[in-house]
């Protein structure tokens, strides 16, 4: 049997206030076009298949294309919801789509029901496991349970007893295993750090198909595996290689894993130095509709530069002005002068709007009403 | 501060109580608070701020407003809240006023607002009551706590639905406000303030002294300095020539006076020759009395003439009266003497007999004093006595011990002699037991060695059957490995064999035989084995034969070792045969106990050796004492026997002594007390006789005195009759020669001396007064001479004309002078208030110009408190862009607005916003509404972050956002709540308030709150 394994579509993104709409139906259709020719018996989906839990109606239709084609070559499609997704909105009319071939893993309560598939082997059972929060495992499951890790324990668990005998399985699951390599495009999946689980937890099974890390990877074995994301997400993905992933599952689980690498319309990348460098270097830039991060270390002031930066790359997204954010050493140093006391602070005060220094006598005379008003402080407090 | 825990009663759209744990939502979180439109979500926050401020957060709402409508009227509207700060856990409570029904029956009574502030320890238990009822009071503590107002805090703590723009785009004004209290920066502003009033106060003196100066000059009546200085030349020499002609005046005034004086002298003078006359009048009239007063004055001298006469005569008279009454009152007093004398004679007669008692009474005494001496010889014998006694009782006494110790003594020789006895025939019988213990230890020590190596021996015979055991089975493996080897070795020869066939070739020759022809080539069943796995075999079996010669040889030494071990024994066994025969089979144990017992008997053997020993000892000392115990003894008897004829010999002497004496005074006492009494006796009869003695000699005295005494008398009354006699012829021949007719005349003309004396003095000073009268009247007459009696009346009008024209030149002179001084001090202290001004001139150099510059009134308009903000400001205006840049994707930063503001506005503290797309600053306020919220959420989390991080500054490690994140897209919503987390993982407890469903998918930590039609309720997630 042979299975594609991808996640993270993000479908509806919106990067730097620029849709990237358009670079994912080009990649969503390479994906098509992989489980085409590579005759593959299923298309894995773990998990972020929107960006949002009420996507917009343009990432609605795309997704609709995306299953209507996968549909068209009879390849049964099985996806879970991530923790972008709204599970519920995802699931609508799962039913009916589970008869032809789609089916939508959302509900934490029918987490023990796997999707059974046949090869000459014999049956092969796909269990998906929602993303889900502690709170709601805490709730459907009535367990207890704070953490992420402790929550999935509980789930997995859970499964163990529907397992059939003798049949190889595949778990579906939109987690953050610990010691994954994490990239600034995902949304943490807790406020506070208890988001972490341990990778021993699918030890028992055959393939684990896991979504959330938009870095593919895998952690503990190599059948426990991130697909990555389809596209890079954030300018801290430049390096990453973006690609879908081939299990060929034979009689006794996984004969073999393939990486097929993703051609995206624009890269993302980052381009450093100044501006008048970046200017001239862009006319010979092949990829000039890449989006890009430029980051200028130009000391002085421009007017308008996303401007001139457009003209030469229309998808510059983001400028960064490492130069100008340094510190102002004045600053530095008045800032020094008020730790330093009143008195200092006055001085200075007086220097820069008269022009000249304290005269010996304004010098005492101003420390000494400093004296007079502390004094009287003291006082006071003393009464 | 940190909210802990929150507790609603009908506040707001909550109808009944609710409780908000804030510590259910995770140590310091990002929580969400969640609900549909109006149902109560600000309301929270409201409650928080109400509880703390008595006020909203919004402050459109009313404390009072917030009873909720939908309560039951029972429910009081109450708000606690508890909070922690700086590590101490504090509670506050708040009622607001309300209407309340009445405890009894209908209507309602009105509840005032009350606030209650405490003081929680450790375990939440309250543990100081800070504020007790007082509503402002509660308000006042919690500023002092938290360090801001009401105000303050909605700014910082909390940012307010649709206010948040207000952070932004306050003006410099405004935000000097918010941050000099966030930053504790009023030192500054009173700096400034100091200045001001310092020099304002400098400013005001200047003002006065000038205000003084025009006064003095008005007081003058003078417009300007120099016309005081003239005007003060002017009039100093105007009072000058005054001066002159007062001087004058007073001249004439002086001549006039002198005039008047000597009129008034002549007046008096004419006056006294008038009264001289009179007085000459008055005298002529007093002749006639003072001539009449001379005659009575001669009548007395001729009188006093026969005086001494009359004296002498009236004296003796007196006399010889006298003597007359003290001869008769002699007579009576001799004869009372005389009856006295008698009296006593009778007693007198007596006294011989008197004395011959008393001599009896001497002679008794003398037998009693004899007597004496022989009491006292009778006591010592009887002493003497009890002493012999005494001394013979303690003799005997020490004979009876010097019997008893001698007895003792022989007592114990005897028992020791014969113990001595029995000691040594019980030693005699003990004989050679030494000998016998010694031989048999000897045994002793052989059987025990036999034993030993018996014990050798088994161990051995044992070793050597495993020994044997163990050749057995390495002689077994040795053969096995030979076997093999051989077996081995074979094989290797028969496939060489095959190895050699393989090499075959038709056709070609067999190495070996030759043949061209193969016909049955060797072949090998099993793998040939190769050269190593040959010499492999051999050396195990070269190993194995190596370890059994190895144990071969340890058999033989274990066996030689055991015959050496019998050999030995059996020596020792035949030794021991040959001393103790038949015993000698007796066991090891057998034979020690026998031994012991030997062993013991010899103990007890020397034991008692040393006792006889001993008790020879002792019984040579009991010997050696016996002698002088004997002695001792003798020398008591002898000494008994002495005292005893001591005593016979006392009480004999006493006996003789007793008889001597009369029974009566034997005893002492007796004896002194008789002779006391006859003492006493004779005393007394002597002191009578004396007395009685001495009675008649005085009465016998008295007597002849006053016999003697009368004949004087009787002499002394003859001759005073007879100078009686004389004395009365001399003064009747006295009175027949003077002019007086009869003694009352002569006692008529006597006078008394005063009266004499007085009369004389008139007499005279009548005579004086009439001549200085005359000599008087004679001297003012020639002095007067032709005079004539003067006029006053002239002269005095002549001084008052002169008196009036001095008064005029003295006022105009003092005017005059008065003008002057009045000048001269004018100009002395406008010289003064000059020198004055001119002090202050210089201070005010000093101090106005610091607090212009302190209070922004020259240059960019920034003053002192502002530029230090400015400052802070500038910090908090880092860490703000560094959160907006991110918010905003790098877009947009924060900055300070360093232009000085258009006309007097107060400016340094505005902020702008620097586009690093367009790469141009322009003012916040064109930030759009998404933007705006970014910003002032920067803003906020910057300003906390600086705060937290300056010493003076105020904790603000809560912050509550009120709505704004609707109008974010999806992607900077992300970015929003980004930068939240991170702010959150810093330590903050972040509370944001939307409606936001996304929001809700995000944090997980919230609190739900769920509207209806009878109120809101809180819900609790994970409760259902």
């Amino acid at each position: 049997m042979k299975i594609l394994h991808t996640s993270d579509w993000h479908i509806g993104r919106q990067f730097h206030n620029v849709s990237l709409l358009e670079d994912q139906r080009h990649v969503l259709n390479q994906i098509v076009d992989i489980a085409d020719q590579q005759q593959v018996d299923v298309l894995l989906i773990a998990g972020d298949i929107y960006d949002r839990s009420v996507p917009p109606s343009q990432a609605v239709a795309l997704l609709d294309d995306v299953l209507d084609r996968v549909n068209q070559l009879k390849i049964p499609v099985i996806m879970i919801s991530g923790n972008h997704d709204g599970a519920a909105r995802l699931s609508f009319a799962s039913s009916q789509l589970a008869q032809t071939g789609v089916h939508i893993l959302a509900d934490l309560e029918q987490i023990s029901q796997p999707v059974t598939l046949q090869d000459k082997h014999g049956d092969v059972a796909f269990f998906g496991v929602p993303y889900a929060d502690p709170v709601s495992v805490r709730h459907v499951l009535g367990v207890e349970a704070s953490t992420h890790d402790e929550a999935m324990a509980h789930v997995v668990a859970s499964l163990q007893s529907s397992i059939p005998d003798n049949t190889r399985t595949v778990l579906l699951s939109h987690c953050f295993i610990d010691g994954g390599e994490e990239s600034e495009s995902e949304r943490p999946l807790s406020i506070g750090g208890a988001e972490r689980i341990s990778y021993k937890h699918f030890a028992s099974f055959d393939y684990v198909a896991l979504g959330h890390l938009h870095g593919r990877q895998y952690k503990g074995a190599d059948t426990i595996r991130y697909s990555g994301s389809i596209l890079k997400y954030s300018f801290s993905e430049e390096k990453q290689i973006k690609s879908v992933t081939l299990v060929e599952m034979g009689s006794q689980g996984v004969d073999e894993i393939t990486q097929i690498p993703l051609q995206p319309i624009r890269d993302m990348r980052t381009i450093t130095g100044e501006l008048s460098e970046i200017l001239v270097q862009a006319k010979s830039d092949p990829n000039k509709d890449d989006y890009l991060q430029i980051r200028l270390s130009d000391k002085q002031a421009i007017l308008d530069v996303m401007g001139k930066l457009r003209d030469v790359y229309p998808n510059v997204l983001h400028i960064e002005r490492p130069g100008l954010m340094a510190a102002n050493p004045q600053q530095s140093a008045r800032r020094d002068q008020l730790k330093k006391g009143e008195f200092s602070m006055f001085s200075d005060f007086f220097e820069q709007v008269n022009g000249e220094p304290l005269t010996k006598e304004q010098q005492t005379y101003v420390s000494q009403t400093l004296t007079d008003l502390h004094d009287k402080d003291l006082l006071q407090k003393v009464l | 501060m940190h909210p802990l825990t929150l507790q609603m009663c009908a506040f707001g759209p909550f109808a009944a109580e609710e409780n908000i744990d804030f510590s259910r939502l995770g140590d310091k979180p990002l929580f969400l608070i969640n609900g549909p439109t109006g149902s109560g979500k600000t309301t929270l926050l409201d409650a928080i701020c109400f509880a703390l401020y008595g006020k909203t957060t919004g402050d459109e709402r009313e404390g009072a407003q917030m009873r909720s409508d939908l309560a039951q009227p029972s429910l009081l509207t109450e708000v606690t809240f508890t909070f922690e700060l700086t590590g101490k856990c504090y509670r506050i409570r708040r009622i607001p006023e309300q209407a309340r029904p009445k405890a009894r029956g209908d209507g309602f009574t009105q509840q005032s607002g009350e606030a209650q502030l405490w003081l929680l320890a450790d375990d939440g238990s309250p543990e100081k009551l800070i504020v007790s009822n007082k509503v402002t009071e509660a308000t006042r503590e919690i500023e002092q706590l938290l360090g801001m107002n009401a105000d303050q805090f909605r700014q910082v703590m909390v940012l307010p639905q649709g206010k948040f723009r207000q952070l932004l785009t306050a003006d410099s004004k405004d935000r000097e406000h918010i941050f000099s209290q966030l930053f504790q920066t009023q030192i500054y502003k009173r700096l400034e303030d100091e200045l001001k009033n310092r020099s304002a106060e400098v400013r005001r003196e200047v003002d006065s002294l000038n205000k003084q100066k025009t006064t003095l000059l008005g007081q003058t009546g003078l417009e300007s300095l120099e016309a005081l200085t003239e005007k003060l030349q002017s009039a100093s020499g105007e009072t000058e020539k005054l001066k002159q002609v007062y001087d004058h005046q007073l001249e004439e005034r002086v001549k006039a006076l002198r005039e008047k004086d000597q009129a008034v002298e002549l007046i008096s003078r004419f006056t006294q020759l008038d009264s001289l006359i009179a007085e000459q009048k008055v005298l002529a009239q007093q002749q006639e009395a003072i001539d009449q007063q001379s005659i009575q004055l001669q009548r007395h001298s001729e009188a006093q003439q026969i005086v001494p006469d009359f004296e002498r005569y009236e004296s003796s008279t007196a006399i010889h009266v006298k003597h007359a009454e003290r001869f008769k009152t002699e007579t009576e007093k001799l004869k009372l003497f005389e009856q006295s004398l008698h009296a006593i004679s009778v007693e007198h007669a007596q006294l011989p007999a008197l004395k011959q008692q008393l001599d009896a009474h001497k002679a008794q005494l003398q037998v009693l004093l004899g007597f004496q001496s022989r009491v006292q010889k009778l006591q010592s014998l009887k002493d003497n006595h009890t002493v012999a006694i005494n001394a013979s009782s303690k003799t005997e006494a020490a004979l009876g011990l010097a019997k008893r110790l001698h007895g003792a003594n022989q007592k114990n020789i005897d028992e020791t002699e014969q113990s001595i006895a029995q000691l040594r025939l019980s030693i005699q019988q003990s004989d050679g037991l030494a000998l016998t213990l010694q031989s048999y230890s000897g045994q002793l020590e052989k059987k025990k060695k036999v034993e030993q190596l018996q014990r050798q021996k088994n161990t051995l015979e044992t070793t050597l059957y495993t020994s044997g055991q163990k050749g057995a089975a390495l002689k077994a493996l040795a053969d096995e490995k030979k076997k093999v080897a051989n077996t081995i070795e074979r094989d290797w020869h028969l496939a060489q064999a095959a190895i050699l066939a393989m090499t075959l070739d038709d056709e070609a020759p067999c190495p070996v035989c030759g043949s061209v022809d193969h016909p049955s080539p060797a072949h090998s069943e099993v793998p040939p084995p190769t050269q190593a796995m040959v010499e492999q075999v051999r050396k195990q079996f070269q190993e194995a034969s190596d370890l059994l010669n190895a144990e071969r040889e340890n058999y033989r030494s274990i066996k030689t070792e055991i015959t050496r071990l019998s050999l030995e024994i059996s020596d020792i066994d035949k030794e021991l045969n040959q001393v103790l025969g038949e015993a000698s089979h007796s066991s090891l144990q057998e034979m020690q106990s026998h031994f012991s017992v030997l062993k013991k008997r010899s103990d007890d053997l020397q034991t008692q050796h040393d006792v006889l020993r001993k008790a020879e000892q002792a019984l040579s000392g009991f010997k050696n004492a016996q002698l002088p115990l004997l002695s001792s003894m003798d020398e008591a008897q002898s000494a008994w026997n002495a005292a005893s004829q001591l005593v016979a010999q006392e009480l004999k002497a006493y006996q003789i002594a007793e008889q001597e004496l009369p029974e009566a005074y034997r005893s002492l006492g007796v004896l002194d007390a008789a002779i006391t009494q006859q003492q006493d006796t004779i005393n007394s009869c002597e002191q009578q006789l004396s007395r009685l003695q001495t009675r008649y000699n005085a009465a016998k005295e008295q007597h002849d005195s006053a016999g003697a005494a009368l004949g004087v008398l009787q002499e002394n009354l003859g001759q005073s009759q007879q100078t009686l006699d004389a004395a009365k012829t001399q003064w009747q021949a006295s009175l027949l020669g003077s002019a007086f007719e009869s003694v009352e005349e002569f006692k008529g003309a006597l006078l008394d001396v005063a009266v004499k004396d007085s009369l004389v003095q008139r007499i005279e000073g009548y005579k004086k007064a009439v001549q200085h009268n005359l000599g008087a009247l004679q001297s003012q007459q020639q002095a007067l001479g032709e005079s004539v009696r003067p006029d006053l009346q002239p002269s005095l009008d002549k001084i008052a004309v002169a008196e009036e024209a001095l008064l005029a030149a003295e006022q105009q002179w003092r005017l005059m002078h008065d003008q002057l001084t009045l000048l001269q001090n004018t100009q002395q202290r406008i010289a003064t208030l000059n020198k004055e001004g001119s002090a202050l001139e210089a201070q005010y150099a000093v101090v106005g110009t610091l607090s212009d510059v302190a209070n922004g009134q020259t240059g960019n308009k920034v003053s002192l408190q502002r530029f230090v903000l400015s400052v802070l400001l500038d910090d908090v205006l880092i860490e703000a862009s560094h959160r907006l840049a991110l918010m905003s994707k790098g877009r947009y930063r924060l900055l300070r607005k360093e232009d000085r503001a258009k006309g007097n506005k107060a400016s340094g503290l505005d902020l702008e916003v620097e586009d690093a797309y367009s790469g141009r600053v322009r003012a916040v306020a064109t930030l759009s509404g998404g933007e705006s919220f970014m910003a002032a959420l920067a803003l906020a989390l910057g300003l906390s972050d600086v705060v937290q991080a300056y010493a003076g500054g105020i904790r603000l490690d809560t912050l509550f956002i009120d709505e704004g994140f609707g109008s974010l897209d999806p992607e900077s919503l992300d970015l929003a709540i980004r930068t939240l987390t991170d702010l959150q993982k810093s330590g903050r407890m972040i509370g944001i308030i939307s409606h936001v469903a996304e929001l809700k998918e995000q944090i997980p930590a919230r609190i739900d709150i769920k509207a209806s039609e009878l109120g809101s309720k809180i819900v609790w997630r994970d409760a259902g």
